[in-house]
């Protein structure tokens, strides 16, 4: 996990100075922006935090509000 | 603003429909709730996934070299189309990140069984991503090759396993109660072939808008065509007992034995998997890409790609505990969640842009 973490901040020392240089707030915003998430989820996953699955998260979301119209 | 420069011309967009449909549904087979009858439920699912593409590309010719985040600005404002953008967006990246997922499992139960599985997702999503970078023309050459290698594999592969087919697995006929069948008609609907919304990310980069609707619905049937196929396959050499294998299709690549001398071909089929599973998450995540710099008016999508992609593999970790758990997803939750982004939403957006004439205002204004 701390590969793909490696990898965001890689990704990150090249882009944000040509951003930087260029004047390119907006897209230096997005681009740090999911950076930043990838980097925290990436350090919690690796951390073994348990954070809660999407798919399951979803799949109760139906299950509980949407099931019964559809089946 | 035109983020993409490049354009894919109309046999490349055939391609990529075909690889797109044939992507993760080789993998997790639809229609397996329809049992035997799963060929049926794939003709019905093919004619009401016609029906969905029917409203995307009647969108799409609508507004000519628009992709769908400018479609629901122009239809519903800055503010609601904003939010209906995001919203979309967000299912692209989800579903990017789901068929992540199923090649995640697959590799990581079938073929690479020790490696760690962020390693597994990592290399995927950097050689993606590599290709996603260089737009969408490099993806629609790189599918036309990949589709025809596919299709002559597979092919190859029926052919080879003619002689362990026994028919009589399609028997009894109809003796599958209507709910089911309908329920697992409507499912194939959804997954592939109204995923096919996705494409309205891409049809803005197409040579020739007019042709939008006749290009899809030939990539469709003839993505269906080898689904179909796979089916009739997996249906008549498994018969009942395909239900217990997470991975049918790749089961029954796994009985191709010619005179005891090629045997363990399935790897062949494994190579299929992953090249059409490449060029899925591809498309996906151009797609979620390019609507996210074209939401946020951004230079360029270029820069997005790597840390959106690498957050679409961290997301497909924390996606299922349990390979279990992401099939039930896929057979019972996906077709109710996915409704609301292929059907709902373009539905919607579509009467609103016919209600208020927007295109003849468009080009009045």
């Amino acid at each position: 996990m701390l590969l793909i973490v490696l990898i965001l901040l890689f990704a990150a020392g090249i882009e944000v100075p040509k951003m930087l240089y260029e004047r390119h707030w907006r897209d230096l915003f997005v681009f740090t922006l999911i950076t930043i998430t990838g980097i925290v989820l990436g350090i919690l996953i690796q951390m073994q935090v348990r954070i809660p699955y999407v798919g399951v998260i979803i799949t109760r979301l139906v299950e509980k509000y949407f099931i019964n119209i559809f089946r | 603003m035109q983020l993409e420069a490049g354009k894919i011309s109309g046999s490349e967009l055939i391609f990529i429909v075909v690889a797109f449909i044939f992507g993760s549904s080789i993998l997790l087979l639809p229609g397996l709730d329809a049992e035997n009858m799963g060929w049926l439920a794939i003709i019905c699912g093919l004619i009401l996934g016609i029906g969905f593409a029917s409203i995307y590309t009647t969108l799409a010719m609508r507004f000519p070299g628009k992709n769908f985040v400018e479609i629901s600005e122009a239809v519903f404002g800055k503010l609601i189309g904003k939010f209906i953008a995001v919203a979309f967006l967000g299912y692209l990246f989800h579903l990017g990140s789901l068929v992540v997922t199923d090649y995640h499992n697959f590799i990581k139960l079938i073929l690479l069984v020790e490696t760690p599985s962020s390693v597994i997702v990592l290399f995927a999503l950097l050689i993606i991503s590599y290709g996603v970078w260089h737009g969408i023309e490099v993806l629609g050459r790189v599918a036309q090759g990949m589709v025809i290698l596919t299709v002559g594999l597979t092919l190859l592969s029926f052919v080879l396993l003619t002689n362990k087919m026994d028919f009589n697995n399609f028997l009894p006929l109809f003796d599958l109660p209507l709910k089911q069948f309908l329920w697992a008609s409507y499912g194939t609907g959804t997954f592939p072939f109204g995923e096919v919304v996705a494409f309205l990310m891409i049809f803005a980069a197409l040579d020739r808008p007019k042709q939008i609707r006749a290009l899809v619905f030939k990539g469709m049937i003839y993505g269906w065509m080898f689904l179909f196929f796979a089916s009739i396959r997996t249906i008549a050499i498994l018969g009942p007992t395909m239900e217990i294998f997470v991975y049918p299709v790749f089961q029954t690549s796994k009985l191709i034995s010619i005179a005891d001398v090629f045997t363990r071909l399935e790897i062949i089929t494994g190579i299929v998997f992953l090249m059409m599973g490449f060029l899925k998450i591809g498309i996906l995540l151009y797609g979620a890409a390019i609507g996210t710099a074209q939401l946020f008016q951004l230079n360029s999508y270029r820069t997005l790609v790597l840390p959106l992609g690498l957050l679409m593999g961290l997301v497909a970790l924390i996606n299922f505990p349990n390979v279990i758990e992401n099939i039930k997803h896929a057979n019972d939750i996906y077709p109710i969640y996915a409704t609301v982004f292929i059907l709902v939403i373009p539905s919607i957006t579509l009467v609103v842009a016919i209600i208020r004439r927007l295109p003849k205002n468009e080009r009045g204004n």
